[in-house]
Order: C-alpha cells, then structure tokens, then sequence
C-alpha cells in the first residue's frame, strides 16, 4: 500500500477511534449521571411517597384484606400515586403483600395495574431477605428504574411494599435522541475529516514524489550514468526538507568519496602498470642472477681445488719444519747440559774461593793478634829501656837490675822477631791465597767467558728454535687458512646453491606476482570502467 | 796537717779555642755579654795571648773589664765561661823552667791541671804592665 | 903420653873463652863504658847518653800553650808533674810531622829537665867512651850544635846529641 493511503488510512482510523471514544466516554458518563439523577429522584419520590402516607396516619395495617394506613385505605386508592404523578411524574404503588392494590401503572389496555403481583429480584429482596430495592425492573415487560421499600406494621412484619418508578425511557430519552445524534456527528465528522487528511497528506507527500523523481534522476538517467553532482532542490524545515538535505549531504559525501576512489583507482591503475614492468625487470634480472650464480659455482670449485693443494703442500712443510725443531731442541737440550756443568763447576768455584777468602780473613785477624802481641812487645821493650836507664844510676845492684832488664829487652826482641817471621808467614799466607785468588779469578773468569759464551749460544739456538717454532706456527697456521678457505668455499657453494634456489624461485613467485599484477590490472581497469559511471564534475555544457 | 794555711784562689774558669784557662776572679771587675759592638778598646783575648792565629771564632763572648795597677782598666773579650771556683794552690804547677820565660810574657803564669787537661793560669795584671801593649785607642 | 899431650879441642876452645873473658873483663875494667840510647828522629839515627834520659814515656797528648816557640810545643803530664816538651825536629833540621806517633824522652841535665819528642827506640847499649869518636864536618848545621859526637851501632854512624847544648840552645 502506498504511504499516502496509508498515511490516510491511519489518519481516518485514529480520528475515528479518538471520536468513538470520546464519544462513548461522554455517553457514559452521561448515562450514568443520567442513572445517578434517576435514583436520587427515586429516593425523593420515594421520600415524599412516605411523607405523604405519614400524613395520613402512622402506621401502616393490612386489616381484612385491605391495607390500611392509620385510617387512610390504600386499595384502590389511587389518590396518592396519582399525587406522586402529579408531583414528579412516573409511577407509584403500594403494594399489599406482593399484590399490587393502588398504582398509576397502566396495563396496555390502559387500565391501572391493579392485582398484579410483584415479581423478580426486587420481590427476593423486600419479602426474603427484608431489604429495600433499588435497581432497574420490567413492569409489565416495559424497564423501569424502581425503588422498593417494604412496608412493615407496627410489629415489624412486612406487609406491604412502597414503590416508585420512572421509565427508564423517560430519563433517558434525551440520552436516546443524544447518542443518535451524537453518532451521526461522529460520523459526518469522521468522513469529513478523512478526506480532509488525506488532501492534506497527499499534498504533504508531493514533495517526497518529488525527492523520489529527483533521486530516481540522479541514480540512474537514461545514460545509466550516476550523477552525483545533482543535489536535491526541495527546502523547507519539515522532515522531508531535512531528509533532502541529508540527502543532499550524502550525495555530497558520496562524490567526494567517489573522487577520491576515482583518483585511488587510478593511482592503482597506474602503479599496477609499474608493478608489471617491475616484475618484468625482475624476471630478467633473476635470470641474469642464474646465471651469475653459476658462474660463481664454477668459480669456487677451482678455488676449493687451489685450497687442497696448498693444504697439502703446507702439511709437509708442517712436517718438515716439526723435524727440524725437535733437531734444535735436541741442540738446545745438549747446550743446556753444558751451561749447567759450568755453573756447576761455577758454583764449586765460588764455594772454594770463598773458603779462600776466609782463609784470608782468617790470616788477618791474625795479623791483628800478631799486632796486639807486637805493641805488648814494644812496651815491654820500652819497660826494658827505662829499667836500664834505673839500672845506670842504681849502682851494683842497678847492674844485675841491667842485666834483668837485658833480658826483658831480650825477650821482647825474641817475640818481636817471632811475631815478624809469623807476620813474614802470614804475608806468604796471604800472597798465597792472593795468587790462589787470582788463579780462581782467572779460572772464575774463564768459566764466566765460558758462561756466557753458552749463553749466547743458548740465546742464538733459541732464536733458531723461536724461528722455526714460527715457521711451524706459520706452517700449521697455513694449514689451518687453508682448511677454513676450503670450508669458507664450501660454505660459499652452498650459499649459492641456496641462493640459486631464492633466485628460483623468485622466478616462480615473480610469475605468480606477474599473474597477480596482471589481474590487478584487470580490476584496476573494470573499477576506472566502474568510476565512468558516476559524474562526478559539473558537465561543462 | 800543713804547716802553711791553706790557700785557695777563686778562679774565674773559660776557654778559647779548646784551650782552658783561668783566671783570678779579683781581677775580673765586671763582665758583660758581647753582643757585637766594634768599640777600639775591646781587646780579643786570643789576640792578646799570641794565638798566633789569623781568626778565631767565639762560640759565647763575654767581656771582661780588667783593671791594672796603673788604674786603667781593659776590655777584654773572652768565651766560653764554664765557671767560678776555689782551688787550692796546692793543685797549681809551675810552668817548667824552659817555658816560663816565654809564657810569663803573656801572663800565663801557672798551670792548674783539672779533668785530664791543663787549665792555663793568666794574670792580666802582669800581661798588661809587663807587656808592651798594643794600643789600639 | 900421647892422649894427655895432645890438648882436647874443647880444653882449647875453654881456655880461648876464659882468656877473652879475662880480657874483657881488664876491658871492661879499664875501659870505662857508659849506656848510651840510640834512637831514631825523623829519617836518621841519634843517641843520648843514657845518664841523661831519666825515663821514656810514651805517646801522650801534649797540650799546647799559646806564646810558645815552635820547638816548644807544649805540656804533657806526668804522673801529676807537669813537664815541657821539646821538638828536636826543629834543630836537627828533620823533616816535621804533624801527628807525633813517637816516644818522649825525660831528658834532664842538670837545671835542664825536658820531655824530648823521639821517634822510637833502637838500643840501650853500653859502649866504651872510646868509641865515640868526633863527629864528621859533613853533618849538616843545624844538628851540629848539638852533637857531640858519633859512634857506630847496628852498621852505621849514629850522632850523639848533647842534651847540655840543648838545654843552652832553648835557654836563649
């Protein structure tokens, strides 16, 4: 269905349902007002019914058959229901037990109800339960509002009842002829209304039939092509100018992304084509790099060659070089055997001119005793020489004194020509153990001479044995090089196996590239192809 | 027990140039501490007795003022006090014969032998009136 | 009467001993010896006679005086005396030394009483007066004031000095 006769459609319905409502409302209310007016006029009817029977007497008897109020007679004593009539209108009976003996309630035939009995709910509740009844009933099949009262006698029997009544019709009449009337407005209104929406929503859609034509213009005109510089023209600040501006928004988003998919696309186009040509160079070069690779392979292989015979000669000039080591070593160790003897031979030297030079030592302290002894000698002498001085002037006795002191002088030569000749012995002594010293000097010397001579020797070999523990070195070093360049070679060859490999497939991932750019190519192409279908500048007419 | 009374001399003890003398206290009418003043009438000590050497260096100058017989008095400059005491004339010596007239000359007149060495005795009195004097005034 | 004719060689040798004894001992009395001291001073030899030398003393310090001569060098002590030294260095015309490592002689002649500075001692000898002889013209001057005159010991000419010129020598 279309929006309009929706919209239509909602319009009549709400409208209607909104009146019916009201409308119902109203009419209940009133109906029940209506109800409400009718019962409180019952009660003053009913009130002014008692009144009125109160005026006649007091208490109220049903004596042979015949209700009696104080003196007043009820059967068929239609003055007060007549009364009541007069008064209020409706109707009015008394009731004598559940017999009707004085109405205004006419038969159809138009005679007074008289003689007929009281029925239905309101009969339960006077004569069962004792109540009072208020409520709606059928006289004579015509509704009533009834309101029943008992009658009791001065014992408290119920002997009678007291009703007034009003046809329902009669309160609601007006109501009756109201709802008619009421509902007729309702639905002129109704009809009135409807059509009046729906001009209205019908003219309120106009625009957006218009919006509809508009995009259905810009979406897809005769050329197919989009137009998206075209933007809506409707205004206004309803919900449908809103949407057209937002619209207008969106197709101005919408170029621009469409311009910048445009110049994206044909960037992509472009770099695709560069991709393409890339992946060409590659493929070349990667075959170039084959290519290169085995040159290289080739390459290596000789040089590895070239690596074993080095390795081999440098093996036996690590053997030879090992040989004549262990010959000079062997020198060495003999040269070393000879240094050791003459230290030895050193070493016992030292030791006897040590002993030597105590010795001479030795003779010296002497010489400090022979000393010693020599001064005692001296004073002695000097002691002798002043005794013959005394012994000079003493006289007889003086010349024995003399002859003592001669003595003493004596003696004193004697020890000092011991002393000299031990002194003479020393000096011998002494230059004995000088020659001796200066034999061991000499010897001591030689066998220094001899010293560093073998020392220099030492040194020499142990140049020769540095120099050929470095050729060695250098040989075994050689060896070593040479086994790492074969091992470096071979790692060589099979880097460029491998690499061969990585150019292989590159090769492989280059032509899978290839198909992927030439795709993408494609795509790049049917998206410019795409893009042709939006306008996206204002054609220059 | 002596015949004699014993007698002692108060010496005034000094030495100059690792000689020892002394001399009689009496004679030395005042001393004072040289402190380096250039007066004519000081007389060096070592000058005085014929050292016979160029310079001599005082280690503790003092001066001595002398007084003579004829009431002049002299300054002379001494060193090394070491110090005043009484000895005995029994413990001095006469120099020996053959030395006596030499030394006399200079007014050493004893010798007081004292510590293992020989404590040269000097009278001023005599060496300044016997002696002819270089004046230096 | 043959072994008691021939002399026994040892009855010969007795009786040339005894006979040179005997005639030492006419020497000895008839010749009249006195003990001189040979002693050594600087490069040669000198004697005094042994009555002029009381005693030798050795080595001691000497303590100088000032005023004194050269040859007068100065005091030592002597057992409590004081006594003056002499350098007869100086009049012999020996080569002096400064450090005196010698001995002294007491010299005394009558007033004169000197310590006299030698070098050492050779002997104490009696000889014979008669073997002092006059001294030779060939000594040189300074010493010949003082000797007296020369005798031979131990192989050589030895000049004795007469300790009385010295003391008159110092006295002047």
């Amino acid at each position: 269905m279309r929006l309009s006769a929706k919209f239509e459609l909602l319009n009549v319905l709400i409208v209607t349902i909104a009146i019916a409502i009201t409308t119902s409302f109203t009419l209940y209310r009133i109906h029940g007002e209506i109800v409400r007016q009718a019962s409180l006029a019952q009660e003053s009817r009913l009130k002014t019914f008692w009144e009125l029977l109160r005026t006649k007497g007091g208490d109220f008897r049903v004596v042979d058959g015949k209700l009696l109020v104080g003196d007043y007679l009820a059967n068929g004593n239609y003055e007060m229901p007549d009364k009541i009539k007069e008064l209020f209108g409706g109707t009015a009976t008394i009731f004598m037990g559940d017999t009707r003996v004085t109405t205004n309630v006419l038969k159809p035939d138009g005679g007074r109800a008289i003689g007929t009995k009281l029925v239905g709910p309101a009969y339960d509740a006077v004569f069962k339960e004792g109540k009072s009844y208020r409520g709606e009933a059928e006289i004579l099949d015509v509704p009533y509002f009834t309101a029943y009262d008992p009658i009791r006698n001065t014992k408290g029997e119920i002997i009678g009842v007291l009703y007034v009544g009003v046809k329902k019709s009669d309160f609601f009449a007006v109501y009756d002829s109201l709802i008619t009337g009421v509902i007729f407005m309702a639905v002129i209104l109704a009809i009135v209304l409807a059509v009046v929406s729906g001009f209205l929503v019908r003219r309120s859609l106009i625009p957006l039939k218009a919006m509809v034509g508009m995009l259905k213009e810009i979406t897809g005109n005769d050329k197919g092509i989009t137009n998206l510089t075209e933007r809506l023209q409707i205004s206004g600040s309803d919900e449908i100018g809103d949407v057209s501006r937002e619209i207008n928004n969106l197709l101005e988003k919408m170029q621009h992304i469409m311009a910048m998919v445009d110049t994206v696309s044909k960037r992509i186009g472009s770099h695709t084509a560069t991709i393409s040509k890339t992946v060409t160079q590659h493929a070349g070069f990667a075959s170039q790099l084959s290519s290169s690779v085995m040159e290289i392979s080739s390459t290596m292989e000789e040089f590895s060659t070239t690596a074993t015979q080095i390795a081999q000669h440098s093996q036996g000039v690590v053997e030879t070089a090992d040989q004549s080591l262990q010959d000079i070593k062997n020198g060495v160790n003999g040269v070393e055997d000879l240094a050791q003897k003459m230290r030895e031979i050193h070493d016992d030297n030292e030791t006897s001119l040590q002993e030597i030079m105590e010795l001479g030592r030795k003779s010296k302290e002497i010489n400090k005793v022979m000393e010693i002894i020599n001064n005692i000698a001296s004073q002695t002498k000097l002691i002798a020489f002043n005794a013959a001085l005394e012994a000079a002037s003493a006289g007889e006795a003086g010349k024995r004194f003399g002859v003592v002191a001669v003595e003493i002088r004596r003696l004193a030569d004697n020890v000092v020509e011991s002393t000299s000749e031990i002194e003479g012995k020393i000096t011998e002594i002494m230059g004995a153990v000088t020659r001796l010293v200066m034999a061991s000097e000499k010897g001591s010397k030689g066998v220094r001479e001899g010293q560093a001579y073998s020392g220099r020797t030492l040194e020499m070999l142990n140049v020769v044995v540095e120099g050929g523990e470095s050729t060695s070195i250098a040989a075994r070093q050689i060896s070593m090089s040479t086994q790492q360049q074969q091992i470096a070679s071979s790692q060589v060859l099979v880097a460029l196996r491998e690499i061969e490999e990585g150019a292989r497939y590159s090769s492989a991932a280059i032509q899978q590239f290839s198909t992927i750019s030439n795709d993408l190519a494609d795509i790049s192409a049917d998206f410019i192809g795409f893009m042709e279908r939006f306008r996206l500048e204002a054609k220059q007419d | 027990m002596t015949a004699h009374l014993e007698k002692y001399l108060n010496l005034l003890l000094f030495s100059v140039r690792g000689v020892h003398f002394g001399i009689d206290a009496e004679q030395a009418l005042e001393t004072a501490a040289y402190d380096g003043e250039g007066a004519d009438d000081l007389l060096w000590f070592h000058e005085e007795l014929e050292f016979a050497m160029t310079s001599a260096v005082y280690a503790a100058p003092t001066i001595i003022t002398v007084g003579t017989r004829g009431g002049r008095q002299y300054r002379v400059i001494i060193d090394a006090m070491e110090d005043i005491a009484e000895y005995s004339w029994q413990d001095i010596r006469p120099f020996p014969a053959i030395m006596e007239p030499f030394t006399m000359r200079n007014g050493i007149w004893g010798i007081l032998p004292r510590n293992g060495r020989m404590t040269l005795l000097v009278d001023f009195i005599r060496l300044f009136n016997g002696k002819p004097r270089r004046h230096r005034i | 009467m043959a072994s008691s004719d021939i002399p026994l060689k040892s009855d010969l040798i007795l009786e040339e001993l005894k006979l040179r004894q005997r005639t030492r001992e006419i020497v000895d009395v008839e010749e009249e010896r006195v003990k001189v001291i040979i002693f050594t001073c600087g490069a040669n030899r000198y004697a005094f006679y042994g009555g002029d030398v009381r005693e030798f003393l050795p080595t001691c310090d000497i303590s100088w005086v000032p005023g004194l001569p050269d040859y007068l060098p100065g005091l030592i002590n002597v057992r409590g005396d004081i006594e003056s030294v002499i350098d007869i260095r100086h009049f012999l015309g020996e080569e002096r030394r400064d450090r005196f490592a010698g001995l002294i002689a007491m010299a005394v002649r009558d007033d004169f009483r000197s310590g006299v500075m030698i070098d050492s001692i050779e002997d104490v000898v009696d000889i014979p007066v008669s073997a002092i002889k006059a001294p030779l013209a060939t000594l040189n001057g300074a010493a010949r004031d003082l000797v007296l005159g020369e005798l031979e010991h131990g192989g050589g000419l030895v000049a004795l000095l007469d300790i009385g010129k010295l003391g008159a020598k110092i006295s002047l």
